[in-house]
């Protein structure tokens, strides 16, 4: 499989993964196409046997970190807490409000424990693999993820 | 011995190693609110799986794929705040709708007749198979012209595609503003609304007519316009 053929096969899971990380889909695309063109720019630090899923999320989280969280705060004003992914939305008022709610959990949560929750239990890496997409000791990764998981478990409690 | 929190979340991770795993599932068995901890642990993974889930089962967009393949194609975005503010920029016209004309009505028809005959001249609409269609000069402008920002005496505002495939470009005149699609190798006029830009003004902040056409192309065109690029190369294919 070509380099370019890889991070095609690639996309469907890293436009996920930007998804939750912008927590907006058109924002989460765009994301994901400055993360293709790093890593295109990039290629020659890709070393051929190595996992390329877990270098382009790196990338990606990379890109979140510099670039996107400096904007957000910028524009923190223009923004509904939670506008929410508006994904796969049917028609019932219910599956409606069951994305609301785990947007609005996510919203709130800081950004180190987003990402090692999305990571960990959307993304299904390992602590080890987790912890070098974010750059940080397993140790880290998993208190962050704990602590992620326990606000995420008490936010949604109290709207279901 | 005490589980705790973050032995039991590496293990419902499968994080831990075989003597730890035993340790934990001792301690499951024996007491019951850790067992809940657990199942909830489970549950909110799901939940979270389930919530992401569509995101990785829809299409991927062409423009990635394209910034994969053939880079030259997708453009670039340099950053995030520039290309919130393109798609801002193509969402921001949510004027409500007057239109003079769509299509059908004679007195409409006359009327258009008269004013583009009386601004650009040349006999520029005429009608095919009860059809408005471009003729003369706004028809050699609307197949020819890039959009562009130049003073001239029909300036293209945009082009796009509309969910049939159609191309569709806006238009403006000094007096007119107007919607045209390509159909059977003629341009359709689909909507035309008098007052157009202000002579050597910023015809794009204008709103008013041109806001309007702006918006019908909104709801024609989700996705936005043709970018300079997906326009030529639209042109040289002769719209079809």
């Amino acid at each position: 499989m070509s380099f370019e053929d890889g991070i095609v096969a690639l996309l469907p899971r890293l436009r996920r993964f930007a998804a939750g990380l912008s927590r907006n889909l058109a924002e989460g695309d765009d994301l994901c196409q400055m993360t293709i063109e790093r890593a295109l720019k990039a290629r020659h630090q890709w070393a051929e046997g190595t996992r390329l899923d877990s270098w382009m999320y790196r990338i990606m989280r990379n890109l979140w970190i510099d670039e996107i969280r400096a904007a957000q705060r910028r524009r923190q004003t223009f923004v509904e807490e939670g506008a929410g992914l508006g994904v796969g939305v049917a028609a019932e008022q219910e599956v409606r409000t069951e994305l609301g709610f785990v947007d609005r959990a996510m919203a709130r949560l800081p950004d180190e424990q987003r990402e090692a929750v999305l990571l960990v239990m959307v993304e299904g890496y390992g602590y080890q693999e987790a912890a070098d997409i974010i750059g940080c000791p397993v140790g880290t990764l998993s208190s962050r993820f704990v602590r992620g998981r326990d606000a995420l478990h008490k936010l949604l409690e109290g709207g279901q | 011995m005490t589980i705790d929190r973050e032995m039991l979340a590496a293990y419902a991770e499968g994080q831990l190693d075989a003597a730890d795993r035993a340790r934990v599932e001792a301690a499951l068995a024996a007491d019951p609110t850790l067992a809940a901890e657990l199942a909830a642990h489970r549950a909110l993974r799901e939940r979270l799986r389930a919530h992401y889930a569509p995101v990785a089962e829809m299409p991927v967009p062409d423009r990635l794929i394209d910034a994969a393949r053939s880079p030259a194609r997708a453009g670039e975005v340099i950053d995030l705040d520039g290309a919130r503010a393109k798609r801002a920029e193509k969402t921001r016209f949510s004027l409500p709708s007057r239109w003079i004309a769509g299509g059908g009505a004679l007195a409409a028809s006359l009327a258009l007749g008269l004013l583009l005959g009386s601004r650009i001249g040349g006999g520029p609409v005429g009608s095919a198979d009860g059809q408005l269609v471009a003729e003369g000069a706004l028809d050699r402008a609307l197949t020819a012209q890039l959009s562009a920002a130049e003073p001239q005496p029909v300036r293209i505002l945009l082009s796009l595609r509309d969910a049939d495939g159609r191309y569709c470009r806006i238009f403006e005149t000094e007096a007119l503003a107007g919607l045209a699609c390509r159909e059977k190798g003629r341009w359709a006029i689909e909507r035309l609304q008098s007052g157009g830009g202000q002579p050597g003004g910023d015809y794009r902040q204008a709103g008013g007519a041109v806001g309007e056409i702006m918006a019908a192309a909104q709801a024609l065109a989700p996705e936005g316009a043709l970018d300079q690029r997906e326009e030529a190369a639209a042109r040289a294919r002769n719209w079809e």
